[in-house]
């Protein structure tokens, strides 16, 4: 007992690199995983070596004394230990794991990313442990034919898609003789937006890049298009307000033309300084597409082999975030 | 030293401390393993293991603060002092229960994290052996049931992670059930796991144990003392049919030196004891097996005269079995005994000598009245004669209360005076007279007769059937069993004190066959009881050898693919017990059991529905890979919807789809093709 | 997923709703499916969201529809400056009478294409959803009844969202169903290519189906039998969009009421008196899809909300 509290580092890493080896074969999925008999893998607890060792002193107790009882206890040690491993086993197996996903998060955050595990049969699964590589367990019961949804903290450094990776499902119960695990590779995973640095783009001064610019100083000077109507809000001029449209609505509406609108951000990967790196491009574009939504103003988006044209909401803030996250990343094609 | 060692671990992981469901099972556990020692604890510990659990189980139900930390330290203390007082440095089986159960409460009392939850579960399972090494009673195998849940159950509930939490019913249940998944395997084990001739080492026999039994001494009232006990001393079990009961003496110790009061065994009898040739056997001998009761001492009982017995015991110069150690369970024996013999013909003249001494001046009217005899110049056999008649014609009470006799001369006293008297009592003056008389005699100690059990077929032997005769030596022809208390009552050898003792001189209740039903519920017991005792209790090496050769077992080669076997078997077992109903379970609609089977069909080839697959889409699909039964499967479909999610189910059609899926077969050639 | 229920199934819904099922599939060509949950959407007395790029076919498919129906058409282009007295109506006060009259506006129609839906201001949007939703309007304070059946069909671009005003995310439910036609498969647009112009055909076309005829079918719908174990089913599947964790939020209750009614259209369309789990999964996309948005942006969403059918068994 206090022999085998001395070296749970040692039986840790064996079990580690056991385990590594036992799994070589599982492939990454983004599919629902079944838990075959063949994903999992069982080895005795602490509490179930200590179990085996007092087996032994009741089996000489029973011989010594020759009682027939003491022999009956000793055997029925063993087969509850037995049936134990049986029964562990069997917690576990079956139970369906839907790989996991979760809202997107800036890097440097904790994402959160919710396991959903199924339970098919008609017996309940008490006490099912789940964590990622890292981090520390979670668990759960699971009723008869129940769903329960697990979510389990998930550290994400760096932009990208951020796949959960291995996640290991296991249990003890009912003895905690046994400890059953399974592990399971998702591919499926969360987005990672750049960290979002608060820097003002300094004004481009190359007129390639200038191109959109220059096209909404001509819309400022000249096009006086009608553009639309927006509600009134304090500081615009009088003469803009579409009296006509007013008096059928409750409210003042202000017309808005194209010129009035606030010329388009245009985020361009050039106009950073040349020292800039990468990464720190990527994190002061995303910040000013953050900065430029909370404004709501329209935007551009141009990095090197993509470019988003002018526009805002939600859709079109998830896809200029996304592309900064995907930045370079292999298998990066949408 | 506990606690100091518990900090140090706990400093070192972070320990995972247990949850009050956890202390209230431990403590639980605590008190079904301490309850059936109560009776043996000294009455210190039991305050000491009141006062512990107790303390524990009052903190656990109100809340409040468990006892404090500087108190354990004291208890512990009194605790060791109780313990070496009680039991001095001998580690015997009384004092190393209470040992245990010492140490197991002072762990409950300072338990805090897992780990001490687990070495008191494991502590636990090792109690629940320690009431086995005293009594194995029917009762007891209940015990050991409930002690292994109620020990399971606290397993699980130190070993649940701690977020999660389980009712106790639940957790009751699941220990239930993990119990019982060990039957099985445990009844596989306990056949056929190899048994090891025990002890493997001899423990110090515990002071002050009383078992009842004959003692290997006899006064005056140590006999009809056990008339009252309608405990059990052994069953016999005579495969050729048991012998009429006026040869049923089973032969006890033999009692040979007497000192005016008391007759005793000889310490060290004479060495090179009888061998075989010393018995010669004159009629043909029985063969015979005796399931004794534990009684603590080495005698085994066998039919007078014992020929071959077990291999751990032997055949003493007096004709008893000896067992190597002090029977302390309960064990089953062959043996064939020579109901007419002849025994030790031959005779040293210092042994003579030895049988005809008597204590000086005591008893002086017995031996008086022997002397007459011996000087009347009669032949030895009308000496013994003489002696019997002296009891048939002399008015001789055969009782259990005789009343207290002259302890000096108790054999004067009961003689002459009182004439009431129990076997040992007419035994013991009967020898005294023989001596007196010349002729070498003893006293032998035993049990006469015994009940057949109509249901059993065996005999029931019990303490009060304890007997005691006389054995006398007559030259040529041996050692003569001569019972003097035949002459007095010739029913108690014929047909068992039941019959020989006048109604109401408190036979136990349930032995009197005036009481006709209780006294039938006794014989059930008992043959409850002998089956027990010979298939559980005496399942030992002997028996496991011989059980096992039944089936052709005979080497540990064969007894290992056995036990192969047995494991395998009791493995599918416990599936099928536990898959089935999980299967059939639900599965009671006729029209969900018709498609589930079709689908299964498809299934042994791959096309069974995928997960969430509705029924027609699977049809559909179906049709797409397998046109040969694209209708069938379509129709099936059509009507498995029909009637399972339709307004109502008309029989004809529920009758139409177990029939389309009957009729629908899948070939295998159909999707070779494919 | 599936495309045509057992077409041998004895029909127990009316035989002239599969004329009208031939009769658009001759002008929309090669989308059955989608004509199908459009008519199962209109049968359900719910609204329809097209969500699509421009010229694949949505305003034909409305006018079909509307057609063979026998429903009166009107088509609503939706723009920024568009004032919800525009589509609703105004009332002007007449001189002569001394009174306000009412004039009716383009929302007064059985059949109401509300194109580029998201162009309008968020007012005129919730103009038209109150509308909806009530099946009435009030202006200036009397309430005045929109025909009857009312049927509206809306759409949005997907992809452009500069200068519009997206539809709130918990107003969407107020459509039953959402669709997208998509492009023709290769057949279908060869087909396409060598025939007569689309509206051309449809001139030719004559009402199917009366007013009356169209009123009944829509009481059908509700007595179509949803037995326990579907309604079990239904159930789980709500209840797996809100634990399966893939999901923002999961279904409200109104949809899935607007599932179970879709599912009923669909069955009687099929020609069932009953809903099967097969009804409920072919709807289950269209009524749920667009109310539901995955937590991991980078999937596709109808592939989330398949994937909750793959995880919840039929009971």
């Amino acid at each position: 007992m206090v022999m085998a509290a001395r070296t749970p580092g040692t039986i840790t890493g064996l079990r580690n690199r056991l385990m590594a080896w036992l799994t070589r074969r599982e492939h990454p999925t983004d599919r629902p995983v079944e838990l075959t008999n063949r994903r999992i893998y069982i080895v005795p607890t602490r509490a179930g070596l200590l179990a085996a060792a007092t087996l032994p002193l009741i089996f000489i107790a029973a011989v010594n004394y020759g009682s027939s009882l003491a022999f009956a206890l000793a055997f029925l040690l063993a087969g509850i230990g037995t049936g134990a491993m049986w029964q562990t086993h069997r917690n576990l197996a079956g139970l369906i794991v839907h790989p996991g996903s979760g809202p997107a998060v800036f890097a440097g955050n904790t994402a959160a990313v919710t396991i959903v595990i199924d339970n098919r049969a008609q017996r309940p699964r008490p006490a099912i442990g789940i964590r990622t590589v890292a981090a520390t367990s979670r668990f759960r019961s699971i009723a008869a034919r129940g769903t329960t949804a697990v979510a389990l903290p998930l550290a994400a450094p760096r932009r990208g898609r951020r796949p959960i990776g291995c996640i290991t499902l296991f249990t003890t119960f009912p003895l905690g003789l046994f400890h059953a695990w399974s592990w399971i590779e998702f591919t499926t995973g969360i987005m990672v937006y750049p960290r979002p640095l608060a820097l003002e783009i300094p004004p481009t001064a190359d007129p390639d890049t200038a191109a959109g610019c220059r096209r909404t100083a001509t819309a400022a000077t000249g096009d006086d298009e009608f553009a639309g109507l927006r509600p009134w809000r304090r500081g615009d001029p009088a003469r803009r307000i579409a009296w006509k449209a007013a008096a059928r609505n409750e409210e003042l509406l202000t017309r808005e033309f194209e010129a009035d609108q606030a010329p388009p951000v245009i985020l361009d990967w050039n106009d950073l300084p040349p020292e800039m790196t990468t990464e720190t491009r990527l994190s002061v574009l995303c910040g000013a597409v953050l900065a430029a939504e909370r404004e709501q103003r329209t935007y551009a988006l141009r990095i090197p082999g993509r470019e988003y044209p002018a526009d805002r909401g939600p859709e079109h803030r998830r896809r200029c975030l996304r592309s900064l996250a995907l930045f370079q990343e292999a298998g990066n094609n949408s | 030293m506990l606690n100091q060692r518990n900090r140090k671990t706990s400093s070192r992981h972070a320990a995972v401390l247990l949850s009050p469901t956890a202390h209230g099972w431990l403590t639980a556990m605590a008190a079904v393993l301490v309850l059936p020692h109560l009776g043996r604890l000294p009455l210190w510990e039991i305050a000491l293991l009141a006062v512990i659990l107790g303390w524990k189980f009052i903190s656990l139900g109100t809340g409040r603060k468990p006892m404090p930390g500087r108190l354990r330290l004291p208890l512990a203390l009194a605790g060791t002092v109780g313990l070496w007082l009680t039991h001095g440095m001998v580690l015997g089986r009384n004092s190393g229960v209470a040992t245990i159960l010492l140490l197991a409460a002072l762990k409950l009392q300072e338990a805090h994290t897992r780990r001490d939850g687990l070495v008191l579960v494991n502590l636990g399972w090792f109690l629940i052996a320690t009431p086995f090494l005293f009594t194995q009673g029917i009762p007891w195998a209940f015990y050991l049931v409930t002690a292994a849940t109620t020990v399971t159950a606290a397993l699980i509930a130190v070993t649940l992670p701690p977020p999660i939490h389980l009712p106790t019913r639940t957790v009751l249940r699941q220990a239930g059930t993990s119990v019982v998944l060990g039957l099985p395997l445990m009844l596989v084990l306990f056949v056929l796991f190899p048994r090891i001739p025990g002890p493997l080492w001899r423990m110090p026999a515990d002071a002050g144990r009383s078992l009842t039994g004959l003692d290997g001494e006899m006064s005056p009232g140590s006999i009809s003392r056990l008339g009252r006990s309608a405990a059990t001393a052994f069953r016999a079990d005579f495969p050729e049919g048991i012998p009429p009961a006026p040869e049923l003496y089973w032969r006890g110790p033999v009692l040979e030196s007497f000192d005016g009061r008391t007759w005793k065994a000889v310490e060290n009898p004479a060495p090179g004891g009888p061998s075989a040739v010393d018995v010669e056997v004159l009629a043909k001998s029985i063969p015979y097996a005796v399931a004794l009761q534990p009684h603590g001492r080495l005698w085994l009982f066998a039919l007078d005269l014992p020929l071959t017995g077990p291999d751990d015991a032997r055949r003493s110069a007096t004709g008893q079995m000896l067992a190597r150690r002090p029977v302390e369970t309960v064990r089953r024996d062959r043996f064939t005994s020579a109901i007419r013999y002849r025994f030790t013909p031959e005779m040293p003249p210092d042994e003579n000598r030895r049988f005809t001494a008597l204590p000086a001046g005591r008893n002086p009217g017995a031996v008086k009245l022997g002397r007459r005899w011996l000087q009347s110049g009669l032949p030895p056999e009308e000496r013994i004669r003489r002696g019997l008649t002296y009891f048939s014609t002399n008015p001789f009470v055969y009782t259990l209360e005789p009343g207290l006799m002259n302890p000096t001369n108790p054999v004067d006293d009961f003689l002459f005076n009182i004439r009431r008297g129990f076997c040992e009592h007419y035994a013991g003056a009967f020898t005294l007279l023989m001596r007196a008389a010349g002729i070498p005699a003893r006293v032998v100690t035993g049990y006469q007769g015994g009940e057949r059990n109509p249901m059993g077929g065996h005999l029931i032997v019990r303490q009060l059937d304890a007997h005691a005769w006389t054995e006398v030596w007559l030259a040529g022809q041996g050692w003569r069993r001569i019972d003097p208390t035949a002459a007095v009552s010739p029913t108690r050898i014929a047909a068992g004190i039941a019959d020989a003792l006048p109604p109401d001189t408190g036979l136990p209740y349930f032995i009197d066959p005036a009481n006709r039903l209780a006294h039938r519920l006794t014989l059930v017991w008992d043959t409850v009881n002998s089956r027990w005792n010979h298939w559980v209790l005496g399942y030992g090496p002997e028996l496991q050898r011989e059980f096992l050769s039944r089936f052709g077992i005979r080497d540990w080669q064969t007894t290992a693919a056995a036990i192969t076997v047995g494991f395998l078997v009791a493995g599918l077992l416990v599936a099928m017990l536990l898959i089935l109903p999980g299967r059939v379970g639900r599965r009671h609609d006729p029209i969900i059991t018709a498609y589930a089977r079709f689908c299964r069909r498809l299934g042994r080839h791959g096309l069974a529905p995928h997960p969430g697959e509705p029924p027609l889409a699977h049809a559909h699909r179906i049709g797409t890979v397998r046109p040969d039964i694209s209708a069938a499967a379509m129709n099936i479909a059509v009507l498995y919807n029909r009637l399972r999610y339709g307004t109502n189910r008309p029989p004809e059609l529920v009758k139409r789809l177990h029939q389309l899926v009957r009729e629908t077969t899948v070939a295998r050639r159909q999707a070779r093709n494919r | 997923m599936q495309t045509n229920p057992a077409p041998h199934i004895t029909s127990i819904g009316d035989r002239r709703l599969s004329t009208v099922i031939a009769q658009i599939n001759r002008i929309i060509l090669g989308k059955n499916r989608e004509v199908r949950l459009a008519l199962t959407c209109l049968l359900a007395g719910g609204h329809l969201l097209i969500e699509d790029l421009p010229g694949v076919g949505k305003t034909t498919l409305v006018q079909a529809l509307a057609t063979v129906l026998g429903l009166d058409f009107s088509r609503i282009q939706f723009t920024s400056d568009l004032l919800p007295a525009d589509i609703v109506g105004v009332s002007i006060y007449d001189r002569e009478r001394q009174t306000f009259t009412f004039h009716p506006g383009p929302l007064f129609a059985q059949m109401v294409l509300a194109d580029e839906i998201n162009r309008a201001t968020p007012r005129t949007q919730s103009a038209l959803l109150e509308a909806m939703e009530e099946g009435q309007t009030t202006v200036d304070g009397v309430s005045h009844r929109l025909p009857e059946p009312f049927f509206v069909v809306a759409t949005r671009n997907p992809l452009h969202q500069a200068g519009t005003w997206p539809l709130p995310e918990s107003q969407l439910d107020r459509f039953l169903m959402r669709l997208s036609l998509g492009y023709p498969d290769a057949a279908a647009e060869r087909e396409l290519l060598a025939g007569d112009d689309r509206r051309t055909l449809l001139a030719a076309y004559r009402p199917e189906l009366s007013p009356d005829d169209l009123r009944r079918l829509r009481r059908r719908v509700h007595e179509v039998h949803v037995g326990g174990p579907l309604l079990d089913y239904l159930q789980a599947l709500i209840r797996r969009t809100r634990t399966a964790g893939i999901f923002v939020t999961g279904l409200s209750p109104r949809a899935g009421i607007a599932l179970r009614r879709a599912a009923q259209a669909w069955a009687l369309l099929a020609g069932r008196d009953f809903v099967a789990p097969d009804d409920l999964q072919t709807v289950f996309t269209a009524v749920a899809g667009h109310r539901l948005r995955p937590l991991d942006e980078s999937r596709i969403p109808d592939a989330a909300v398949t994937e909750v059918l793959a995880a919840v068994p039929i009971p």
